[in-house]
């Protein structure tokens, strides 16, 4: 599980969050030690000013208005130097070539040989899986020729009657002679399927299917059969072969013993052998099997313990991606060759390919059915038929179309295909891009307690965070909230999927602010998205898309949830969202992060942080304008007052 | 042991507690469709409420001669020996139920005698707010609430519930000594209840303050709000739906809704609950 922190740095006219973001992420590195991603409206301004700024972030993810970079397509040229958005970032082109080759050929790959057979279990009754219905009825299973008593409850054919006159039953069931009461009652010794609700008889008691229920199908090998006849190897008999005595020989289901030496002829001679076993069947080619029989496979005889059928045979469809006239240089040329096949006649200097090796024909001669080397003399060995080759490498000399080649190339089809670019042409930027254009929004920023302007506010992009998040588990911070401590660690070692903070503490002490507990008077729980962790699967996913949802609509819901600010703030869709999460109730969907989330306001300044000791100025109470000095250590703070962030880094800087 | 849920409601005039009953019996059938609940009332009531109700129990003892208070405080003491069951959970009749409820008879079946102790806001979160707990407080009364509370029939409950007749057939003279700061001006079963508990030095006995008996109280000033209104309606919204779940504000409601105000329990509500039920 690839794990980060991801953190957003969205520029506005006078704030440089960019360097911001990368203090935030120097820290991230030293203290947690992780991979860290940069979300930026302003790479190109990331990279002009801040050239090194690969020591401390590991991927750029860029925001633009209009898409810069086309997604990568096998079908298109593109010189070197070209840019293209694929598997989730941008890649350069570096070297030339083409982008892909073409199909040349499919083929179908049968895989033979898989002798299994898969067997449909019975479902054995398991009180557990049922609710016990009509308790205190004895439900008899009806038989014939038994007398049957007045209300005697009776099943018969999935049907439970109640028994109208006493009677003394014949051969058949006599339907008059009872109530039907409730039918589809399925007889719980033999259920084959049963759906959640459907009653079944057991035990003389009806009982009702908390779930649905079906026969588990089981796959066998032969190979886990008990063999028989051990430490003996069968041949299959084939003809115009030599056989000894006491070989063992398989011929049309039966199991033969040579008791003669003998040359075979074209049909079989029963006269040399003994037969030891009959009805043994072909395990290559059986369809059906029963309990108890004997098959032949790999040269032994097994015993089946189970009925059951062959598995089907699998296709795989295997693309082939290159181009002969690219990636291939023609050899042996002006030699037409031709496969072997059996039974035609093949004429002198007559080149032949016939299992990976060339021949040419120094007999004129009509061929059987096997290939008589001795007509032929070898020209080239190790000559693989093209079409059927999954991989091979440069140099390599290859048959295809009656033609021989040498490959430019090495191939592999697992790293090949047209839907994947060619690594040796492309590398990868580790920078990715999102369109995306932030709703304008405008708000005061405070520098200290008499200062104050209003600048843009691009903070909504934050829903996007599982989508961009290039990790499985992924922590974002605010790029004013500043570690100084390695207590974030631990959200990769927990096992909630959501981290978040419920309550946060305010370093001055004095200041209480009740909309940082509850959206409104009346309204639902606070929680700071300045961090979060979450861990990438289908609840996360929900959760932000939801999220989305609420950003989009943010007007519905500030009406619904009671929030008198306008503004759109990420606390308030995530604290939203969460409630949506627990149900519309306080809940556990949202667990703690750990520590506490301590902060101070815009009103307040950092003075200096030198490792992990920050100096502040804290706007006293009742006191405009005047301040009080504190010093925290190695704790996490989010600073509000991002100018004086700012400033403290120029200095580090000498800007 | 039978057991079951028991509802007072006996205001003959206005029957507005014997409506609330009704709607309380429809919601508790709606999660515990074979639940048994008994009315104890001297009402008339209409024919389709004994549909929902297995017992209509008369209000024992009574003297028609002796005046009592507007809601009946000095008569609940009768339910423990009027119940028709072996264990009893006591409702409100101002309550509705939101959820199965059977966990609670097997928490329960541990005590004799069990009062809940700490109630909840709309928002899911254990009551702090003390305004309407002054007496309670002032005269270091245990902090009980009658509205869900639960007996089996014992010695050791009958005993409790013999304190709970003479508090209540007596309750200015035990007020005015055991609860005379901020002296209720009308008899209450909390009181009444909490101060029983207190003589009988039984209150670690009768309740427990992690219980999951508990139930939430809509009086408008343990809400946590910064501004409550006097009506808890005219501060945040209601809606029941035809599946008939309850919001109130932002919050799903779960458990046992005591809503305390009349005027929520509309014709709807009890319409919905009656469909749902399958009783109209």
């Amino acid at each position: 599980m690839s794990k980060g922190v991801l953190i957003y740095a969205l520029n506005n006219e006078q704030i440089d969050y960019a360097k911001l973001a990368l203090n935030a992420a120097r820290r991230v590195k030293k203290y947690l030690g992780v991979p860290v991603a940069l979300v930026t409206d302003s790479a190109d301004w990331l990279y002009k000013q801040y050239p090194n700024y690969k020591d401390d972030v590991d991927m750029v993810i860029k925001v633009v208005h209009q898409a810069e970079v086309s997604p990568w397509t096998s079908t298109w040229q593109y010189p070197v130097g070209s840019l293209a958005f694929y598997n989730g970032t941008v890649w350069r082109k570096v070297n030339e070539g083409p982008e892909i080759v073409d199909v040349v050929d499919v083929v179908d790959v049968v895989e033979k040989a898989e002798i299994e057979v898969v067997k449909e279990t019975t479902y054995s009754f398991n009180q557990e899986d049922f609710d016990a219905v009509y308790e205190g009825i004895d439900v008899d299973k009806w038989y014939p020729n038994l007398p049957y008593l007045v209300g005697q409850h009776v099943w018969y054919e999935n049907t439970l009657y109640r028994c109208a006159i006493q009677y003394t039953e014949g051969e058949t069931f006599s339907k008059d002679k009872y109530i039907s009461l409730i039918d589809k009652v399925q007889d719980g010794d033999i259920i084959e399927k049963i759906f959640k609700g459907n009653i079944v008889l057991f035990n003389r008691s009806l009982w009702m299917s908390k779930f649905d229920i079906k026969t588990e199908i089981i796959t066998y090998k032969i190979e886990d059969f008990e063999p028989v006849y051990e430490g003996i190897d069968i041949d299959k008999w084939y003809p115009n072969l030599p056989y000894l005595v006491g070989q063992h020989v398989w011929y049309e289901n039966t199991l033969y013993r040579c008791h003669t030496e003998y040359e075979e002829k074209e049909e079989f001679s029963i006269g040399q052998y003994d037969i030891i076993l009959e009805n043994v069947q072909d395990g290559d080619i059986i369809e059906e099997i029963s309990k108890g029989d004997i098959i032949l496979f790999n040269r032994t005889l097994w015993m089946s313990d189970i009925a059951g059928k062959r598995k089907k045979e699998t296709v795989t469809n295997i693309q082939k991606t290159y181009k002969i006239e690219d990636n291939f240089t023609r050899v042996y040329e002006g030699i037409d060759i031709d496969k072997w096949y059996p039974k035609l006649p093949y004429l002198v200097g007559q080149h032949v390919w016939y299992e990976n090796t060339l021949y040419r024909c120094h007999t004129e001669y009509e061929e059987q059915e096997e290939f008589s080397s001795d007509q032929y003399d070898i020209v080239l060995e190790n000559v693989n038929e093209l079409t059927q080759l999954t991989k091979f490498t440069k140099g390599d000399i290859l048959f295809h179309e009656r033609v021989l080649w040498m490959s430019l190339i090495n191939y592999d089809i697992a790293q090949s295909s047209k839907d994947k670019i060619r690594y040796d042409l492309w590398e990868d930027t580790k920078e990715r891009f999102l369109v995306y254009d932030s709703a304008p929004q405008y708000r005061q920023y405070f520098d200290g307690a008499m200062t104050h302007k209003k600048l843009r506010f691009k903070n909504d992009i934050r829903v996007k965070s599982f989508e961009l998040s290039p990790f499985d588990e992924t922590l974002v911070i605010d790029c004013d909230y500043l570690i100084n401590n390695d207590i974030l660690k631990y959200c990769w070692q927990q096992p909630h999927d959501f981290l978040i903070h419920k309550q946060a503490v305010d370093l001055s002490g004095y200041r209480y602010d009740p909309r940082l507990v509850t959206l409104s008077d009346k309204s639902i729980d606070f929680y700071w998205a300045t961090v979060f962790f979450f861990r990438k699967n289908k609840n996360t996913e929900i959760f932000f898309n939801y999220l989305g949802h609420i950003q989009e609509n943010w007007n519905y819901y500030r009406y619904i949830y009671q929030i008198e600010q306008g503004l759109y703030r990420n606390d308030f869709a995530f604290s939203i969202a969460i409630h949506v999460m627990n149900g519309y109730q306080n809940g556990t969907w949202a667990h703690d992060l750990p520590g506490k989330l301590y902060y101070t306001i815009d009103k307040d300044i950092l003075l200096e942080h030198f490792d992990t000791e920050m100096k502040f100025l804290v706007e006293k109470e009742k006191y405009r304008g005047e301040y009080t000095i504190m010093k925290t250590k190695g704790i996490n703070v989010h600073v509000m007052n991002k100018f004086s962030i700012s400033r403290i880094l120029n200095e580090e800087l000498n800007v | 042991m039978s057991k079951g849920f028991l509802i007072f409601a006996e205001d003959a005039k206005l029957k507005k507690y014997t409506r609330s009953a009704y709607a309380l019996a429809l919601s508790i059938k709606n999660h515990m469709p074979n639940a048994d609940i008994s009315l104890v009332t001297d009402n008339k009531i209409p024919e389709k409420y004994r549909l929902v109700f297995d017992q209509i129990v008369p209000v024992p003892w009574r003297d028609r001669n002796k005046t009592t208070t507007f809601f009946k405080t000095e008569d609940r003491w009768k339910l423990y020996h009027c119940s028709p069951y072996d264990e009893t959970i006591v409702l409100d009749a101002d309550m509705l139920a939101f959820s199965n409820l059977d966990i609670w008879w097997e928490y329960l079946k541990n005590y004799d005698v069990f009062l809940t102790s700490n109630v909840l806001d709309y928002r899911g979160k254990i009551v702090t707010g003390r305004y309407y707990r002054k007496t309670f407080d002032s005269n270091n009364l245990p902090n009980f609430y009658f509205g869900a509370a639960y007996f089996k029939k014992s010695d050791y409950a009958k005993e409790y519930f013999n304190w709970v007749e003479d508090i209540s057939n007596n309750w200015e003279l035990f007020y005015g000594r055991y609860v005379n700061v901020n002296y209720p001006k009308l008899p209450s079963m909390d009181v009444t209840a909490s101060l029983a508990a207190k003589i009988l030095n039984c209150e670690n006995l009768v309740s427990h303050k992690n219980a999951p008996v508990t139930f939430t109280h809509m009086k408008p000033m343990i809400q946590n709000w910064e501004s409550p209104t006097e009506s808890w309606q005219d501060s945040i919204g209601a809606y029941f739906n035809k599946n008939c779940e309850l919001k109130i504000g932002n919050y799903q409601q779960h458990g046992l809704f005591h809503y305390t105000e009349y005027s929520f329990l509309t014709d709807h509500i009890i319409n919905q609950l009656e469909k749902i039920t399958g009783i109209s």
